[in-house]
């Protein structure tokens, strides 16, 4: 079993990590996946084709990279709202653990 | 500066290098700085997980949060290299150009010059002037000079003649350099294009790493961001290994249910090798999945068609050689009708695939046909494409209704070559009619086919397979249309009331009704909704309910609606028909039809040269009917 020192949690930053991470990603612009005139390739057929395949398959995978940044900042938050739900349990049925309350630290048995 | 446009001296069509170096720096630089932009938000990222909020976050569910985070600065990173790479092969090939446009220009001014020259000297005009410098010897220049001199029109006098001649083939001799020196540079462009196409399809495989790393199997961390949620009531059970959270096998199968574009994504990422062993290996799992590419799909298909076929082909030998015993006598013989229930059944799944197979293979004289999904489940179930959906300008899927099924899609299938010959083709210009036999379409038109459950059974495969094909189209979007005819137009119908079709077009050619009042309710700009009605087609004048009555006996017993009519709407058994004018949708010219027999006309829209295959051509390439 983990000592308790091991298991100290800052609710309070992961919850900031997942607003962060919501922000750090929406600086990127998806608009960006496609970028400039295909007309500068003046007609030139394999360079117009090689452009399409590269636009046409970043633009599939860039949604997953944002869908991926949102299903961790959602998890990390999850987590913080499981947790202080359990910190709250357990403060009531255990009076003499430490329980830093809404947004403070706690320490439980995780593992 | 403006660059030259006529380059004939150099025996070239047209500018060789066309492309403009500033409009591709200022490319490079977007891309460079989109790249830029993806490493900022990296470094952010990276930032963020080594918080100590994060990495104080310790114990197993701690562990496995940050595993599922791992491979997330990865993806970052692999986005900007890809837009680096294009912003670094822009920028190549801008400067590549820079170079070697003064060259060509250079090339083609000291032609102009001698051009020129021998226009002047050789008293020729610029047609003859420019037939003399592109030829290959002075054969050439000789005739022209001399047809000249014979008429008297050449400026130059008989002396003066021989003189020229010698002076011209001095000019045309300098060609030569100068068109070796044309090839050269040729060359050089062709590898810094060659250069910088490579670079693209580099930076656009980048894109199959995305897919790996977030996982298109199902097993990616969407599962695991369930299972957490699921299991929160229970700290302990947080407790993932990071294999749960990230596991990802190349090989592992779509779960049933997964959406084509997911379907998409995964075989994009798969190496060519692992695809080809899938299709080796699982060909009626691969041939059946909406979302790959159709030469990909007709490849595992075909396969599934051989092997089909033997085994339909070795069924019937085998029940022929062993008759039960029927001494001759009529009593009920339970064995004998089972027999010769598997027999009948057999024999029309091998019509159908006959003719499938003979439809693919023994037509070099017609366009490319494809297969997209074959299976005998039930009456059996049959995808086959017109030339190559992925590639083409303009897709339409013909959804047939009563009556369809493997055994019957030989006829199903020249309805779409019909169509496609319908929309004509030119270079660059190709329609691809695919012909939908992937449902279980009604049988028996007084039995089955006042009952919706056909239909609505449908509905989803429809969507998938309509959603595939956007999905694995290459280049601009197609043109895609619909068309249901018959009870096909029910099912059409019935999938776009309640799903939504990914389809730009829909036409219904002689429908009972499509599930809805009003063409809006389709989930498509009525402007797009088109309807076909033969006068004298029974089904699609089919009568309103309060006047069924007044149906022609013979008619009501072809149809058999009646003991059906009473369970659906006043208006028809499925909603409002789409002729009457109450249904707000574009209503195109078709032939009466034929009066004899009683539902001829129900069967005559894709008659040749008819009014109704002319405007169903139209359609399908964006034009408007009559």
């Amino acid at each position: 079993m983990a000592s308790t020192n091991d298991l100290q949690l800052d609710l309070d930053g992961i919850d900031n990590f997942a607003t962060a991470l919501d922000g750090v990603v929406g600086q990127l612009n998806g608009t960006g996946m496609r970028l400039g005139d295909e007309g500068w390739l003046a007609g030139d057929k394999d360079l117009c084709a090689a452009l399409d395949d590269f636009t046409g398959r970043w633009l599939k995978a860039a949604p997953l990279i944002d869908s991926y940044a949102k299903q961790l900042s959602g998890m990390a938050r999850d987590c913080v709202a499981r947790f202080r739900q359990a910190d709250t349990a357990m403060a009531r049925s255990a009076p003499t653990t430490h329980s830093g309350g809404a947004g403070g630290h706690i320490r439980a048995v995780m593992d | 500066m403006a660059r030259p446009t006529d380059w004939r001296v150099l025996g070239l069509d047209s500018d060789p290098i066309p492309q403009d170096p500033d409009n591709l720096y200022i490319w490079a630089k977007s891309y460079h700085d989109y790249a830029d932009q993806v490493a900022r938000a990296l470094s952010g990222t990276n930032g963020l997980l080594n918080d100590p909020a994060l990495t104080g976050w310790l114990g197993a569910s701690g562990q496995a949060f940050k595993d599922a985070c791992l491979p997330f600065p990865g993806m970052l990173n692999t986005a900007e290299d890809a837009y680096r790479g294009v912003g670094d092969a822009w920028d190549d090939f801008s400067k590549q150009i820079r170079t070697l446009q003064p060259q060509f220009d250079s090339c083609l001014n000291q032609a102009t010059t001698l051009l020129q020259k021998m226009k002047a000297d050789g008293g020729l005009s610029d047609e003859d002037a420019l037939a003399c410098a592109t030829s290959d010897n002075d054969a050439v220049m000789y005739d022209r000079m001399h047809a000249k001199h014979m008429e008297n029109s050449s400026t130059l006098g008989p002396a003066g003649f021989e003189n020229a001649l010698d002076a011209l083939s001095a000019y045309r001799a300098g060609f030569d350099p100068l068109r070796r020196q044309v090839v050269d540079l040729c060359g050089q462009y062709t590898g810094a294009k060659v250069k910088c196409e490579n670079a693209l399809n580099d930076a656009a495989d980048l894109a199959s790493k995305i897919v790996k790393s977030a996982g298109a199997t199902g097993t990616n961390s969407m599962n695991f961001d369930d299972r957490f949620s699921s299991r929160g009531g229970n700290l302990a059970d947080l407790v993932l290994s990071p294999d749960a959270a990230l596991g990802l096998e190349d090989s592992m199968f779509p779960t049933q249910g997964t959406d084509p574009s997911e379907i998409s994504w995964w075989w994009t990422s798969l190496s060519q090798p692992e695809r080809d062993k899938l299709i080796l290996e699982h060909a009626d799992l691969v041939g059946a999945l909406d979302g790959i590419p159709c030469l990909d799909r007709d490849k595992a298909n075909r396969a599934v068609l051989d092997a089909t076929r033997s085994s339909v082909n070795a069924r019937i030998a085998y029940l022929l050689a062993h008759i039960p015993p029927t001494d001759g006598r009529d009593y009920p013989n339970p064995e004998f009708d089972s027999w010769n229930k598997e027999l009948d059944d057999l024999r029309a799944k091998q019509a159908g695939l006959n003719s499938v197979y003979d439809r693919l293979n023994n037509h070099p004289d017609q366009p490319p046909a494809f297969l997209l999904g074959l299976d005998t489940a039930a009456l059996g179930h049959a995808i086959v494409a017109i030339n190559n959906p992925d590639t083409a300008n303009n897709v339409v899927t013909y959804v047939p209704g009563t009556g369809s099924k493997l055994g019957n899609i030989a006829g199903d299938i020249s309805r779409s070559d019909a169509m496609v010959g319908a929309a004509g083709s030119g270079p660059g210009f190709v329609t691809s009619s695919i012909t939908w036999v992937g449902y279980d379409a009604p049988q028996n038109i007084a039995k089955d086919s006042p009952f919706i459950h056909y239909a609505t059974d449908a509905e989803l495969k429809l969507y998938d397979f309509e959603t595939g094909l956007r999905m694995t189209h290459q280049g601009p979007a197609s043109l895609n249309s619909i068309i249901g005819h018959s009870y096909g137009s029910t099912t059409v119908g019935f999938a776009m009331r309640d799903m939504g079709l990914p389809v730009d077009r829909v036409i219904f050619v002689g429908s009972p009704g499509v599930g809805v009042e009003h063409a809006a309710d389709l989930h498509i700009d009525p402007a797009h909704v088109y309807i076909g009605a033969a006068d004298n087609d029974p089904v699609a004048n089919l009568p309103l309910a309060e006047n069924l009555t007044q149906l022609p006996s013979n008619a009501l017993n072809a149809l058999g609606w009646a003991t059906g009519l009473s369970d659906y709407n006043v208006h028809g058994p499925f909603g409002q028909l789409p002729y009457n004018p109450e249904f707000g949708a574009h209503t195109f010219k078709v032939a009466p039809g034929a009066l004899w027999p009683p539902g001829a006309a129900h069967s005559q829209y894709w008659v040749p040269r008819s009014d109704s295959l002319r405007n169903i051509g139209a359609i399908i390439t964006g034009n408007q009917p009559s």
